[in-house]
């Protein structure tokens, strides 16, 4: 049976991509479902990546594009999953594919449209640090690189339709219903950002100069709002002194969640060497609670950090920051641990670290498809210990974030530990190795 | 043995030497079973209660999570006797910013009113205690200040009313409490 060798993945993060990836290489079919305009997911808004430093999008790219060419794999882009029936071996899977008002087969991507779309909104991809039109890319590199308007933002003036010269808007497109029928899920959903601002004395969305440590990486990045050149944005100017708060409503248990969110102590130290290599004048403290850096060979990169690049770490979880208003200069206060002292220190820039949480939609996605969450919201596994990537549903199967803290590298590792239990499922019903 | 020297400065020295003898291992139970004491166990020791303590940004002696830390330790007599107990003004904002929820300034009451039971009451409260036994004002006020108010034509202040207050410090215990442990 055609049907069922073929899988669905939820979610064109990193884990979604790979689990693709392999099934794909191994003769499955697979259908790639993501929400937004472009797969790539957070990976795609990051500076470089640790431990090693590359650029993350210069690896993460080559992985999309695979996954655009590759014939096994059918982007569904800027599309949802709304109803999933049957069971492992045969689901039957209803698509909504949104209306981007233009033409996939006709888009050529050159972005004449936006060059004179006269409406500009937050870019989501900086984290709304930067704007885009109502007609856009989220990212140069988007995979599939194809306009898409925001219907919401369009103020339908028609100018896009008149410089487009492949004739690809369309704004009588409808929502599309997809009918699929797949043997296996994928469900690979990733994460999203704590609310900082009910941090309230650390004055997120407040001060200007304090940020998220997205928001942070958008600003450090060459495909980021400056242009990569790092300065402060109330005015402009180049930071002389950067501090990062740790746990910003991670491991509390008030009014944020108990867990270690895992990836920041060791992103807080990343970021901090990109700063020193930016300008090596710019001092960086990270103020923490624990350092958790239990990957490999994490210790050593703090510990490279800190000797080779002069990166500070000061073990206490400051109380409170208050900006000057005349300056947009910031005080921390906190009490130094190791000594035992309450002291303040000036930063140009503060950065938090808020706790990496489930999508709230996938609390919507997980009624679809029918998976236990646990106590925070990821998708529970069947076994912690012996099927983390299984869940209540036989059949379907979790990678990535989506299932609980982890970074790229275990991302990765995860996604193709899924897609082989998925593609079990497609050998078992097909008695054979898909070819 | 541990050097300690009431309410100065040298409390907040740390690098003491701790006895295995001087800890009460109990001592975080007996906390956590009085009302508002509960979550004692779940303090990490992440410093944000000193921090954002306006007395700990005023005075080198009083730190909050290090009260908290003592009292983990079961370093009992050491906290008991700490007249930096007393420096907590109650305002909690410690409790407000506390990540681990730990009530901060509730097992700071709670640490006082054991001290009280234990008889460790420094001498300024019991100076405070006995005024108001004795005139029902927690301040005297001295009698210049009396003649200035008539000088003034101010009205006289009310009375303070010791009696009915010595029977209600009575049946509080209040007052033999502070009779038993009056040096
Ligand atoms: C500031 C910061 C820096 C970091 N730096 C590093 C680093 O240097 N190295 C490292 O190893 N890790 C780093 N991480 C962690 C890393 O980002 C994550 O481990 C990784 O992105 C997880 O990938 P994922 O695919 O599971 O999730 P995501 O990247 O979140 O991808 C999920 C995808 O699913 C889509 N989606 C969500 N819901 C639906 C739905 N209902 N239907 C369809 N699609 C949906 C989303 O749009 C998204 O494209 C960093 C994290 C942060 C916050
Ligand atoms: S029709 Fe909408 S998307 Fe096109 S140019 Fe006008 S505002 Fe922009
Ligand atoms: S990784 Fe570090 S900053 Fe993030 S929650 Fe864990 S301890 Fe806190
Ligand atoms: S803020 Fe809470 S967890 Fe942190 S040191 Fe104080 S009592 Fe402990
Ligand atoms: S309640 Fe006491 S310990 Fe807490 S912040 Fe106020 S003065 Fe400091």
């Amino acid at each position: 049976m055609e049907a069922n060798k073929s899988i669905l993945v939820i979610g064109g993060g990193i884990a979604g991509i790979q689990a693709s990836l392999d099934l794909a290489s191994r003769g499955m079919k697979v259908y790639l479902v993501e929400k937004t305009p472009s797969i790539g997911g957070r990976m795609s808004q990051l500076d470089k990546t640790f431990p090693t430093m590359d650029c993350s999008m210069c690896i993460l790219a080559p992985k999309m594009i695979e996954c655009f060419r590759h014939p096994n794999i059918t982007l569904l882009t800027y599309s949802e999953v709304k109803e999933v029936k049957g069971s492992a071996g045969n689901f039957r899977v209803k698509i909504l594919k949104k209306p981007r008002f233009v033409d996939l087969e006709k888009c050529t991507g050159c972005g004449e449209c936006a060059q004179h779309c006269p409406v500009e909104v937050p870019n989501e991809f900086d984290m709304g640090l930067g704007v885009r039109k109502a007609i856009y890319v989220p990212f140069p590199q988007a995979v599939p690189l194809k306009y898409t308007i925001d219907d919401e933002n369009c103020i339908k003036c028609r100018l896009c339709q008149r410089m487009c010269k492949a004739g690809s808007i369309d704004y009588d497109q409808q929502p599309e219903t997809i009918d699929l029928n797949v043997g296996a899920i994928v469900v690979a959903t990733g994460f999203e950002l704590f609310d900082a601002r009910t941090r309230s004395e650390y004055g997120y969305g407040k001060y200007q100069n304090v940020l998220t440590s997205l928001e942070f990486e958008r600003l450090l990045s060459a495909s980021g709002p400056t242009g990569g050149h790092l300065l402060r944005l109330s005015d402009g100017r180049i930071p002389r002194r950067i501090a990062f708060i740790q746990c910003v409503g991670s491991r509390s248990l008030k009014g944020g969640v108990s867990y270690c969110s895992s990836a920041c102590c060791v992103y807080a130290t990343k970021e901090g060497i990109l700063i020193r290599e930016h300008n090596p004048e710019c001092e960086v403290y990270v103020f923490y609670n624990d350092l958790k850096v239990f990957g490999k060979g994490f210790q050593e990169f703090v510990n490279r950090a800190k000797d080779e690049w002069g990166v500070k770490y000061v073990r206490a979880l400051p109380g409170e920051v208050v900006e000057d208003p005349k300056t947009g200069d910031l005080t921390i206060w906190y009490e130094d641990t190791t000594e035992n002292v309450t002291k303040n220190m000036k930063a140009d820039i503060v950065v938090l670290c808020p706790a990496l949480v489930p999508r709230v939609a996938s609390k919507e996605l997980a009624g679809i498809l029918g998976l236990e969450l646990d106590e925070f919201g990821f998708m529970k596994s069947k076994d912690p210990l012996f099927a983390p990537v299984d869940t209540n549903r036989p059949g379907i199967y979790i990678c990535g974030y989506c299932q609980g803290p982890k970074d790229i590298p275990e991302s990765v590792a995860q996604a193709s530990g899924s897609a082989a239990r998925a593609a079990e499922v497609i050998i078992v019903a097909t008695g054979k190795e898909a070819h | 043995m541990l050097q300690v020297e009431k309410g100065g400065a040298k409390e907040t020295e740390q690098r003491a030497v701790l006895k295995i003898t001087d800890m009460d291992p109990k001592f975080k139970y007996e906390i956590s079973k009085i009302p508002g004491g509960e979550k004692i166990m779940l303090c990490f020791q992440c410093g944000t209660c000193t921090s954002d303590c306006p007395v700990a940004r005023f005075s080198g002696a009083y730190r909050p999570r290090q009260i908290i830390r003592m009292t983990q330790l079961g370093l009992k007599k050491r906290v008991l006797e700490s007249e930096s107990l007393w420096l907590c003004a109650s305002c909690f904002t410690c409790t407000d910013r506390c990540p681990q929820d730990v009530k901060v300034a509730d097992i700071i009451r709670v640490l006082k009113n054991l001290a009280v039971k234990e008889g460790y009451v420094p001498p300024v409260f019991k100076v405070l205690a006995s005024s108001i036994l004795d005139t029902g004002y927690a301040y005297r006020i001295p009698e210049m200040r009396i003649k200035k108010r008539e000088e003034l034509g101010l009205p006289s202040l009310p009375k303070g009313n010791p009696q009915s207050l010595a029977k209600l410090t009575e049946r509080i215990g209040f007052k033999k409490l502070l009779e038993a442990k009056s040096e």
